[in-house]
């Protein structure tokens, strides 16, 4: 345990309280959902952050230098388990991408992004030159981007593998990049999005159409949208209360405890609410930026910006999509979402972000 | 060391831009806020006066599927509205209070309406709850007149398939049935709904994705009773698109009329492009009773039904070809040139093989047969010669040509492909040895050899198109002005002599003074056919002269015809499951069959 009082007192604790903050009240609004359903969320999720906070206890007690020593190495073993879940796991919403273990549904991409972003920081501070990074040198880092979520695509899991490139691409913003190679990329990027299209399985193409135009569909995903609209404008400024949501506990909203949970947050607690909510996770981001601005060791700047775009980018696309500004595709709220891998998931990114807060001089 | 702090313009250029990146992140956040802040405080108001009692109500206008007409134009499958009496729980106060008065008004059984809702616990209130499907016109009046009595009661309006009654043919069309987990699931492309209809059998499941129309719907706004106050969004059903069969209603008509209490079935098609002008299995069932999901009697009936309703025996019945099957040895005698077609072999009415006697049908014997009497009377001692001088391996190489052991590859699902025996195929399933005595079973379609209805039709539409057999269909187009062209099945060469023998035989076989298929006899045109009776126990068994014999030891009867006998334009297969001979039996059927055709082309004048 916390041996090293100097290392214990430098941890930053307004982050470690934000990020408690917010999974309490991801148990909460659980709370809420499960008192009129049969399945038992609240404890099971009690039991996810609980795992999740020994894993983070874990991983402050080593240097992150040290660890990200061995990123290959874990990273290797990620994709071992991804590619491992396209022969022996199970299914759900038609993508092979679950790995049932001792009973419980374990998600191997979620592991893969955290041992991912390590991998990428320790490449950049590592691989890259000082300053005017062209393509060449570049190819280093997609290929391990590539490598990566090629066995996602297969699951296929499209929403898991675009996390990834974003996350990716958010990191590579922050590189000192010729901006000559930046407007190739771009733009080549703009051509092949196209492609992409006939990768898709028929039901994501089927939510992607009915995003961009919900009338198509009204009775399933357009439906969604439109009662999550609902819910999340019925709040009001002062929500309607604990437990009195009427949109969610009528079941006129689906995935309530992992996709739409924010719209039964926004529909119980009203605007105060979720402005509550919004800012704790504005406060959580930017103390991870601060983290990684005030860290003296690249490899560590890196990995902090890495994990805090990752968090930014899940929550900031989970709320679109229950406002219905982003197509449904599956990404959870970090740390407020149910479920097992992410939550545990969210914790070892939040571990690496103290353990570099508390480690800033080298 | 790349792991050591430097202070670097790179590391300036870095700490330049998590600034900025928190400044991005800032504007996002605010976009969200400014987002939430629109939709809560200021439509708030709106959202929460239609999630109160959840004011907006969806519901699916389910969209009319294609119709199913015949090439010229007559309607065979279409829809007509049914009237189905529907339960919104929560529209009304008390639902023990509203089923107690619906089942006083149309007298149904009140344990059965509250196990129907009782199933559906857990469903959210305002999912409307079928209780009774298929309202009469007098229960529908009735329930109309108390409606503002019946708090939370409405009747809905759904599309019914109806197949004619005239022309049912039911294992062509198939039926219809409630969408299973599997079609429900999101990873189709067309999800559908629970309890939404589809194709589950024949043309229905074949065309599904053309026949299925897209289901619309309606958002409305009600008020805390239930009722409409104004439609917020509605989208119009878009029905399915129409298919065209070749089925002829005239001809599938005779063809159902005259298996009417037997068990079997007929085929027609023409030759020269496939089409299926009739395709009937006996015994026959009402698809009309599939139309808004059957009911567990009904498919009780139908699955413990000792004939087996639902079978199509069209494709699905394998049974020895009898002597329908004589031509293969024809065409290997006259192919390979063993045989002056005049040389003539003695009948005394059975032939010995080692210690072993076969019979002729005929006791008595027929005497001096040559090649074409052997046809006409259906001697079975001459083909028995034949056999011997060709032996197992010829006969086997021109069934094949003529198209045994493979299907036809027709739209509809479940069709056989038959049995084409070879020593091969016995080793390998029994371990046993080819025997002479089974090549003299084989010459004469017995024994092992198995064939479908439809597929003896694509064998003598193969010798009445000279070589030339086309793909059965049952689709004549997929709109109104289409056409779908006639894909080629396969192709084989005989010698043209070969073809003008056959031909010449099989119609003297129908038209000869002691012709067996005389029974086919088509006023006014010429056919040619077989007759066949395909035996199911050997004679020894079978009880003796004068006693009834029971049913399930009756031959099978047999007749393929084709007319006219040059360029013909109609193939008929009739296969009557132990229907006793053939040419008393089946070849009547086929005549009418014919009749039926010939009468339909003098009406539409071609």
């Amino acid at each position: 345990m916390l041996v090293d009082r100097r290392l214990f007192l430098s941890i930053d604790f307004p982050l470690l309280f934000a990020v408690l903050l917010l999974c309490g009240l991801g148990c909460v609004n659980l709370k809420s959902i499960c008192c009129f359903s049969e399945a038992d969320y609240f404890s099971k999720q009690l039991v996810w952050v609980l795992l999740g906070f020994l894993l983070m206890v874990v991983i402050i007690n080593t240097n992150y230098i040290k660890i990200l020593r061995s990123s290959y190495f874990f990273h290797s073993f990620s994709v071992v388990l991804l590619v491992f879940v396209y022969f022996f796991g199970t299914s759900k919403y038609g993508a092979q991408s679950w790995l049932n273990v001792a009973g419980f549904n374990l998600q191997p991409s979620e592991i893969a992004k955290i041992t991912f972003i390590l991998l990428i920081a320790k490449c950049f501070s590592e691989n890259l030159p000082q300053k005017d990074i062209r393509g060449k040198d570049m190819i280093l880092p997609f290929l391990l981007l590539g490598l990566t979520i090629a066995p996602i695509c297969i699951q296929p899991d499209l929403g898991t593998a675009s996390m990834f490139i974003i996350t990716f691409l958010s990191m590579v913003f922050f590189v000192n990049i010729n901006k000559k190679f930046v407007g190739v990329f771009f733009s080549s990027c703009l051509f092949l999005t196209p492609a992409v299209w006939f990768f898709l399985k028929d039901y994501q193409k089927v939510r992607i159409r009915f995003f961009l135009n919900p009338e198509l569909d009204p009775l399933n995903a357009g439906y969604q949208l439109i009662q999550s609209k609902i819910a999340i404008g019925s709040g009001g400024l002062f929500g309607k209360g604990f437990m009195q949501g009427t949109q969610s506990h009528l079941r006129f909203l689906p995935e309530q405890h992992t996709d739409f949970v924010f719209s039964v947050w926004a529909e119980e607690w009203g605007f105060i609410g979720c402005l509550f909510l919004i800012l704790i996770v504005f406060f959580i981001i930017y103390r991870g930026l601060r983290i990684a601005h005030e860290c003296k060791n690249l490899s560590g700047t890196y990995l902090a910006v890495g994990i805090t775009v990752y968090f930014f980018w899940q929550a900031i696309i989970n709320i679109l999509m229950t406002l219905g500004l982003f197509p449904v595709v599956g990404v959870p709220f970090p740390f407020f979402s149910y479920g097992g891998s992410g939550m545990v998931t969210s914790f070892m990114g939040v571990a690496f972000l103290l353990n570099i807060g508390m480690r800033k001089i080298k | 060391m790349p792991l050591e702090f430097k202070e670097t313009t790179q590391d300036k250029v870095l700490k330049g831009k998590i600034k900025i990146a928190v400044v991005i992140v800032a504007v996002f956040f605010s976009l969200i806020i400014l987002r939430l802040c629109y939709l809560q405080i200021i439509k708030g108001a709106k959202y929460a006066e239609l999630s109160t009692n959840n004011r907006i109500r969806q519901t699916a206008l389910p969209a009319p599927r294609g119709h199913i007409f015949s090439s010229d134009n007559q309607t065979l499958v279409d829809n007509t509205p049914s009237f189905d009496l529907i339960l919104i729980p929560q529209d009304t106060l008390s639902i023990d209070a509203v089923l107690n008065d619906v089942s006083a008004l149309l007298s149904i059984n009140k344990e059965n309406l509250a196990d129907l809702v009782q199933s559906r616990r857990g469903r959210p209130r305002f999912e409307p709850i079928v209780l009774k499907k298929n309202l009469s016109w007098n229960e529908m009046s009735t329930v109309l007149s108390k409606k503002n009595d019946l708090p939370g009661i409405s009747i809905d309006v759904v599309p019914r398939r109806r197949y004619l009654t005239d022309v049912r043919a039911p294992h062509v069309f198939g039926f219809l049935g409630e969408a299973d987990q599997q079609d429900i699931s999101l990873s189709s492309s067309r999800p559908y709904r629970r309890g939404e209809l589809i194709g589950k059998y024949g043309l229905e499941k074949w065309a599904e994705d053309t026949l299925r129309g897209t289901c619309g719907f309606l958002q409305t706004e009600v008020d805390a009773f239930g009722k409409r106050k104004n439609v917020l969004a509605k989208i119009e059903p878009r029905g399915g698109k129409d298919i065209w069969t070749t089925l002829i209603p005239e001809v599938q008509k005779a063809a159902e009329h005259m298996l009417e209490g037997k068990t079997g079935a007929v085929v027609a098609l023409n030759p020269r492009n496939g089409h299926i002008l009739a395709m009937a299995s006996a015994p026959l069932f009402d698809p009309n009773l599939f139309s808004r999901g059957i009911s567990p009697a009904d498919w009780r009936y139908f699955t413990s039904h000792p004939h087996h309703p639902l079978m199509n025996r069209a494709i699905q019945s394998q049974q020895p070809p009898g002597s329908i099957f004589k031509i293969v040895t024809i065409v290997a005698a006259l192919e390979e040139k063993i045989i002056d077609p005049e040389h003539t072999f003695f009948c005394p009415g059975y032939f010995v093989l080692g210690n072993r006697r076969f019979g002729c049908w005929k006791k008595e014997g027929h005497g001096h047969v040559n090649m074409q009497n052997s046809l006409i009377v259906s001697c079975d001692t001459y083909f028995y010669n034949l056999a011997l001088r060709l032996g197992i391996d010829t006969l086997v190489k021109y069934a094949e040509i003529l198209g045994f052991g493979f299907p036809g590859g027709i739209e509809l699902g479940g069709e056989r492909p038959g049995l084409l025996p070879s020593p091969g195929w016995l080793r390998g399933k029994t371990g046993a040895r080819w025997q002479k005595g089974d090549t003299l079973n084989f010459c004469i379609g017995q024994g092992f050899l198995q064939a479908t209805p439809l597929q003896m039709a694509l064998v003598y539409s193969g010798i009445a198109n000279e070589g030339l057999v086309y793909r059965p269909t049952l689709i004549a187009r997929t709109s109104k002005n289409g056409l779908e062209n006639a894909e080629v099945l396969r192709r084989f060469s005989l010698a043209e002599t070969t073809f003008d023998f056959l031909k010449n035989t099989l119609c003297d076989v129908v038209h000869a003074p002691n012709g067996t298929g005389y029974n086919a006899r088509v006023p006014g045109a010429l056919v040619a056919g077989k007759t066949g009776t395909a035996q199911v126990v050997s004679l020894k068994k079978k009880p003796e002269k004068g006693r009834p014999v029971p049913r399930h030891l009756e031959n099978h009867a047999w007749f393929v015809a084709f007319s006219p006998v040059e360029e013909p334009e109609v193939v008929v297969s009739v296969f009557l499951e132990h229907g006793g001979g053939g040419g008393g039996n089946a070849a009547p059927v086929a005549r009418e069959v014919i009749r039926a055709f010939y009468e339909y082309k003098k009406k539409r004048g071609i």
